[in-house]
């Protein structure tokens, strides 16, 4: 009967809490199982859940990837710059005057400014992960670099300001309900099913897993770790612009400032749904519920007007629980 | 089983109870740009006592200086059912979309202290733009008449306070008759946050040392931080000005020493005004008369400080 239980829970645990989340929202909220109020908290989750998309692979492979916060703010302001005509040339001192909505002069028409944003994301991710394999240096410091220079590449770009103007497509992919879903909670859920395919039935994605496990016994497999340890970031880095081009939608202007302390959020995530830091173990599937259990606990606190700071004492508490939850489940199970 | 139950008890305690039944009252919603310094502590007061002596009820939420989050707070308070918004914007751009998602859903919004461009009732706070210049002309024409180096601390770059009263002042600089007689040595950006308008003096005093002749900042809190910075490094005749009117700024002015000027930004006619407007656009469906209720932008100096000191005020 005790191995059945610890079974379950071992398997099971983080659904339980999931619903047991769930169940307190609506018991402490009549406004909870509202319409609105679901569309904004999938809404929400949605961006922390492609970050924390991209940073699964990079934890998986025993790695971290401290720059995601400041590759959306980047890639915010670069897609909005593109649109106004001005490329990699430093913006005009004169600050905005709204003069009614801007006539946009873009340099590339619409899809291919979106491919070129995501794929300069993924290039500032290819860097990173050359860099911390090329020079054996942990990604946590190539990452925290790469973090403090886009994002002071991104500020001194714009001179601090926002950069007005985002035309209705990329609206769309913000404000958007096709069949009453919120669009962006469409692209993340879509991008965690196709990862979560790739990751489990490719050979490329079960090399990821025995290479975070341990790249000498990977290595002795016949598996060559330098395309694997890499490409993580690449993924963490396209995730990121996309989720930049998302917020400038979100916003209807790009702004340098977004995104700074969304990569502990994404990193929360990813460990609270069971992805260990260590490398090799962990799925996309845990990640999923990692970002709605935050999404909960963030939507109840701010449901019932919960100060800000505050808030974040409760988040603080909350991973370090999960964490010893964990522990204790993977005790359980190993019994 | 153990740990399950903690973890649920662990979220109950992170969790407070929501404050009393809606009831018949109206219920408004202030999304608020920070709170980080007393005048917006000041707002957020204000807000709660104006609204309590209309009979109606407030939430304030706060967006840490954070657009995305401020995005999320609107959103809360849509859930939440509020009938009426007041909205601070961390930048001007940034919450046109969720506001257009307000107006569409029929509640009315009233900008606050820092306008937005957007389809809003009314908006209520000084002309940031003038303040800059009533300060521009005070340095030009008072305090540097002969020209000097100013050292300008603004708030954040993005912000539409910091745009118009840095700018104002530029403008008046940029006059013919001022061409060439002032220079700006540098701008830093402290968040009109006390301690970091300190730490960036001391920056600017590091790089710059006695070049500088004044200090311009953006609010109150920063120049007070500027000041004591002055103070620390024995710099007793540098001049120092700032904007909002807070009674600690009044107190330096009226002794007479290096701080010299103000403007005020009357926190509490800004909020009560704003709160008054929306509540009579609800219960009576009276319209504000003007779009824009530009409240009294006033230079503040020696001259006329004792007019305004109060000891016991709340800003």
């Amino acid at each position: 009967m005790k191995l059945k239980t610890n079974q379950i829970l071992g398997d099971y645990g983080l659904f339980l809490v999931l619903l047991l989340l769930v169940i307190v929202s609506a018991i402490l909220s009549p406004l909870f199982f509202s319409y609105i109020n679901l569309a904004n908290l999938l809404t929400q989750a949605s961006f922390t859940g492609l970050l924390a998309l991209g940073m699964t692979f990079v934890i998986l492979m025993g790695g971290i990837d401290l720059s995601v916060g400041s590759v959306v703010g980047f890639s915010s302001i670069l897609y909005a710059s593109i649109l106004h005509g001005a490329f990699f040339t430093f913006m005009p001192k004169e600050i905005f005057i709204y003069q009614g909505a801007p006539k946009l002069t873009p340099i590339l028409p619409l899809p291919l400014d979106i491919l070129f944003v995501l794929a300069v994301g993924a290039v500032i991710g290819l860097a990173s992960g050359f860099l911390s394999y090329r020079f054996r240096i942990h990604s946590f410091i190539i990452t925290l670099c790469v973090m403090i220079f886009t994002r002071g590449l991104a500020i001194s770009y714009t001179r601090g300001q926002p950069l007005f103007g985002v035309p209705d497509p990329v609206s769309f992919l913000a404000y958007g309900m096709p069949a009453k879903i919120p669009m962006p909670t469409i692209i993340w859920l879509g991008a965690s099913l196709l990862s979560l395919l790739f990751l489990r039935y490719t050979r490329f994605g079960r090399g990821i897993y025995a290479v975070g496990g341990g790249e000498e016994a990977a290595r002795l497999s016949g598996i060559q770790p330098a395309w694997y340890r890499i490409s993580p970031y690449v993924a963490s880095g396209f995730f990121s612009a996309l989720v930049g081009i998302m917020m400038s939608g979100r916003m209807g202007c790009g702004d340098p400032k977004i995104g700074q302390g969304w990569e502990l959020d994404a990193i929360a995530a990813v460990v609270i749904g069971g992805t260990s830091l260590s490398g090799g173990k962990g799925s996309v599937g845990g990640t999923v519920v990692g970002v709605l259990i935050m999404g909960l606990i963030i939507n109840i606190m701010n449901l019932l007007a919960i100060e800000a700071y505050p808030q974040q004492m409760a988040k603080g508490i909350i991973i370090i629980a999960a964490l010893a939850l964990h522990s204790a489940l993977s005790k359980r199970r190993s019994r | 089983m153990k740990k399950k139950i903690l973890l649920g008890l662990v979220i109950l305690l992170a969790v407070a109870v929501l404050a009393g039944a809606q009831g018949k009252k109206i219920l408004l919603g202030f999304s608020h740009v920070a709170m980080n310094c007393p005048y917006y502590l000041a707002m957020d007061k204000a807000a709660k006592d104006t609204a309590a002596a209309r009979g109606a009820e407030i939430i304030v939420l706060n967006a840490d200086l954070d657009i995305s989050k401020q995005i999320s707070d609107v959103e809360s308070l849509l859930v939440k059912g509020v009938k009426g918004l007041i909205i601070n914007s961390v930048t001007e751009y940034g919450t046109m979309p969720i506001i257009k998602k307000v107006k569409a859903m029929g509640i009315p919004v009233v900008a606050i202290d820092r306008p937005l461009y957007g389809d809003y009732l009314a908006y209520v706070g000084i002309d940031q733009w003038k303040a800059g210049e009533l300060q521009g002309n005070y340095f030009t024409k008072t305090l540097l008449p002969a020209g000097g180096n100013i050292l300008l601390i603004i708030g954040d770059p993005g912000c539409p306070a910091s745009i118009g009263r840095g700018n104002g002042m530029l403008a008046i600089l940029d006059r013919p008759e001022n061409k060439g007689k002032y220079k700006i040595l540098a701008t830093y950006a402290a968040e009109y946050n006390q301690m970091l308008g300190m730490q960036k003096m001391e920056e600017g005093i590091a790089a710059f040392g006695d070049k500088i002749d004044l200090v311009y900042c953006a609010n109150d809190s920063m120049a007070l931080g500027a000041l004591d910075a002055l103070r620390n490094a024995d710099m007793e005749s540098v001049l120092v000005a700032g904007v909002d009117g807070q009674k600690e700024a009044y107190a330096e002015i009226l002794t007479g020493g290096q701080y010299k000027s103000t403007v005020i930004n009357n926190y509490w006619e800004i909020t009560q005004k704003a709160v008054h407007l929306l509540m009579d656009y609800l219960q009576k469906k009276v319209p504000p008369k003007t779009k824009d209720v530009i409240t009294g932008t006033i230079l503040v100096t020696a001259d006329n400080v004792k007019k305004y000191y109060d000891q016991n005020a709340v800003f």
